[in-house]
């Protein structure tokens, strides 16, 4: 996959993740292609995104990286990842995620690409079985648990 | 008096967080909406002073509920606060008449600046 369609999503995640929630997210490797389906870390958020080209970002997250996000985003604590409140600060997360790195990629590229809107399940172990069109995945690293990025888009630009 | 505020985001979280900004800097939040058919709707009822929308939402997105509003309601006061802000949807906010876009993620300052800037 043409690595400018990617990259804008690890930047954006960076730094969205540290101004919402103070978290710092670290790169454990490069971007590397992803062919099976995804088996997860325990919470997932997908949202998928049309335009010129379509595409879509898949989030998956161990549970306790996602407690400690709707912690930090909501100022309160949470008794389970299930949480009503947990799930949907994830989903938002997902969400400002997505819309900063696709802005960028529409200013570069005129993609004209629009998001829908998010969906989010909890599940650890889980295979997620998902459209196969091209993908790559980025393992990433916080204090409080991993994080795995996928990025898809059906061809390039 | 108190100056009332619609808020207009298919996110709790965005719920929330807006209505502990706006109540604790002395705002009204008359109305929640899930979509902009709500927004849409809740505004006719409501006239309040201010609208938050979101652009991305079911049902019917921020763009289509603030052509609506603003349709009808010109001198509509309404602050965009979307995670999308590329050139294309900034110009359709222009041209919608939206008179404030702010970027999620939001703090205090920039909400309260915004909105001392409207009403």
């Amino acid at each position: 996959m043409d690595e400018r369609l990617y990259s804008p999503f690890i930047n954006s995640i960076k730094a969205m993740l540290n101004q919402m929630a103070s978290i710092e997210v670290e790169p454990a490797g490069a971007f590397y292609s992803e062919s099976d389906d995804i088996i997860s870390y325990g919470v997932t958020s997908i949202i998928s995104f049309a335009g010129n080209i379509k595409g879509r970002l898949l989030l998956d997250m161990e549970e306790g990286l996602a407690m400690k996000i709707a912690e930090n985003i909501n100022m309160q604590s949470f008794s389970n990842v299930r949480d009503y409140m947990v799930l949907a600060s994830i989903s938002e997360l997902n969400n400002i995620v997505s819309g900063d790195a696709i802005t960028a990629l529409n200013n570069s590229h005129s993609l004209g690409l629009r998001l829908a809107p998010p969906i989010v399940f909890a599940g650890k172990g889980a295979a997620i079985c998902i459209p196969k069109i091209s993908s790559v995945s980025l393992d990433c690293t916080t204090k409080h648990g991993k994080l795995k990025l996928n990025v898809a888009f059906e061809r390039g630009l | 008096m108190i100056k009332r505020i619609l808020i207009v985001d298919d996110s709790p979280i965005i719920h929330n967080l807006l209505r502990k900004t706006l109540e604790s800097n002395g705002y009204e939040v008359c109305g929640d909406a899930k979509n902009g058919r709500e927004g849409v709707d809740l505004f006719n009822s409501l006239a309040p002073d201010l609208v938050f929308m979101d652009i991305t939402m079911p049902i019917m997105d921020g763009i289509e509920a603030a052509r609506s509003i603003k349709g009808q309601n010109p001198e509509a006061k309404i602050i965009m606060l979307s995670a999308m802000g590329d050139e294309e949807i900034m110009s359709q906010a222009k041209e919608i008449g939206i008179d404030i876009f702010l970027k999620k993620p939001f703090d205090d300052y920039k909400i309260v600046s915004a909105i001392s800037k409207l009403v």
